[in-house]
């Protein structure tokens, strides 16, 4: 079996989206494309719970299933821990990629506009959700950067319930400024069915580097590191 | 020719700064096996994982067939399998066991969590060892959990993997689990383990688990003293270089 073949077996055999999430995934997107299909909701509205599944999804947490021993029947074939751990990040992306092309087929079979899912903003806010929360839980336990993340919206919202405009109005501001490129990475969804061509390079750019800084330092962190297991002495 | 699998060659080996296992040395051939021995805590595990390449020595060289690990998995096939906690839980069992060699070893398909635990031990090694040619073999604790006839499939398996050319390296803190099986046994005593041969255990090569016991005991009592003259700290690292 080639080390490829090998890896998709075992990702299939050990996913690293659960089942709950997994479900979710496609119930939700199951329900946007009825919504959608019915006229009472665009694809902005049937995006959004899905990207929000995606962070959850994507915050796998990579290190401690490393550390538990999970993967030392692929690491005893040899495969280098990069090739792991790229593996698993397609893996942790992969259910939400599916549902998100399932929405933008069913936007595209009812709706006359152009599909919100494969707009270029969407795209990027996809991106960003696939991988920063991957990046960031490899440390952490799984759904660490998911639950993070949730946190600091909840809280800032409630301390101040006009940032969600005020971080939509910077990220589609004609002028970059450090909020709009703080929006793009705490407030993907800004980005849903936005022309991101459109949008100030210093809105864009600081995002795009956050997500490939992460994954690289994510990617450094276990090059470096050895993998003992949790349990040995 | 020679045909050294394992070489080993002044390892020291650490987890969290705390060194388990410094200077050790030795080449494990062909259809040889080697027993390495030690209480609860004294770094069988991380000794293996170091021999693998899943840590890297402190100091020291391991070499597989020549080459670095991990590198050296790619071509060397190697099995290693740590115990059924490793295993994940949320698998279904006829999915993991598939992974071997794309046979089915177990048809159960509930997870594995749901199982007892010696059937996940189980299931953990006939994954890892489904695999031949095997080149190396390195199992910790294997017969940790197993019932009488899985251990007696163990113990068939390894010889048949060790006749068959595999270099096999197993741990256990059951000394008579490996006895009488092994051609060398490392005693991780202390900081400096021990590497007896069994013919200097016993004369005809096939340890008993009393003269083994008698072994382990004279090398731990060895441990202790040296610790005791200088205060905790061994003063040299002592290596064991295999046919030298």
């Amino acid at each position: 079996m080639s080390t490829v073949a090998f890896l998709a077996a075992f990702f299939r055999a050990a996913p690293p989206v659960t089942h709950p999430i997994l479900l979710c995934l496609w119930g939700t997107a199951a329900l946007g494309g009825v919504a959608m299909a019915a006229g009472v909701a665009g694809g902005t509205t049937a995006l959004t719970p899905v990207l929000v599944l995606q962070i959850f999804a994507a915050s796998s947490g990579f290190g401690l299933a490393l550390r538990r021993g999970h993967y030392d029947l692929v690491l005893s074939r040899g495969v280098g821990l990069p090739g792991v751990m790229m593996a698993h990040w397609l893996a942790s992306a992969a259910p939400g990629a599916g549902a998100w092309l399932a929405v933008g087929a069913i936007e595209r079979m009812v709706s006359t506009s152009p599909p919100v899912a494969f707009a270029s903003g969407s795209l990027v806010s996809f991106l960003l959700a696939s991988t920063l929360p991957w990046a960031l839980t490899t440390p952490l336990p799984r759904f660490g950067a998911a639950i993070g993340w949730l946190m600091l919206l909840v809280t800032s919202l409630a301390m101040a319930p006009a940032a969600q405009l005020r971080l939509v109005e910077a990220l589609r501001a004609p002028h970059p400024s450090a909020l709009g490129a703080l929006a793009v990475v705490v407030y993907p969804m800004g980005l849903l069915g936005v022309d991101a061509m459109r949008l100030p390079a210093g809105t864009m750019t600081p995002g795009l580097a956050c997500a490939l800084g992460s994954m690289l330092g994510a990617m450094a962190w276990h090059r470096r590191a050895d993998i003992p297991l949790e349990t040995a002495t | 020719m020679i045909d050294v699998v394992l070489s080993v060659r002044h390892v020291s080996a650490q987890r969290r700064r705390r060194l388990v296992a410094q200077a050790v040395s030795f080449d494990l051939r062909a259809g040889q096996v080697l027993g390495v021995v030690g209480a609860n805590g004294s770094g069988k595990t991380t000794f293996l994982r170091t021999l693998v390449g899943f840590l890297s020595p402190a100091a020291g060289e391991v070499r597989i067939d020549g080459r670095l690990p991990p590198g050296a998995l790619r071509v060397a096939p190697t099995a290693y399998f740590a115990g059924e906690s490793t295993l994940p839980g949320f698998v279904r069992a006829s999915a993991w066991g598939s992974l071997g060699t794309g046979e089915v070893v177990m048809s159960d398909r509930r997870r594995i969590r749901a199982l007892s635990r010696s059937t996940r031990q189980l299931l953990g090694l006939r994954t890892a060892l489904g695999r031949h040619p095997l080149r190396l073999v390195v199992l910790d604790d294997p017969w940790e959990g197993l019932d009488p006839d899985a251990t007696r499939w163990l113990s068939a398996t390894l010889e048949a993997k060790r006749d068959r050319g595999a270099a096999v390296v197993v741990s256990s803190q059951r000394l008579h689990d490996l006895a009488g099986i092994c051609d060398k046994y490392l005693f991780l005593t202390g900081a400096v383990p021990t590497l007896v041969r069994a013919h200097e255990i016993a004369r005809s090569g096939l340890v008993s688990a009393e003269q083994l016991v008698e072994a382990f005991d004279r090398a731990r009592d060895h441990a202790t003293s040296s610790l005791a003259i200088t205060d905790g700290r061994p003063v040299t690292a002592r290596g064991f270089d295999e046919d030298s």
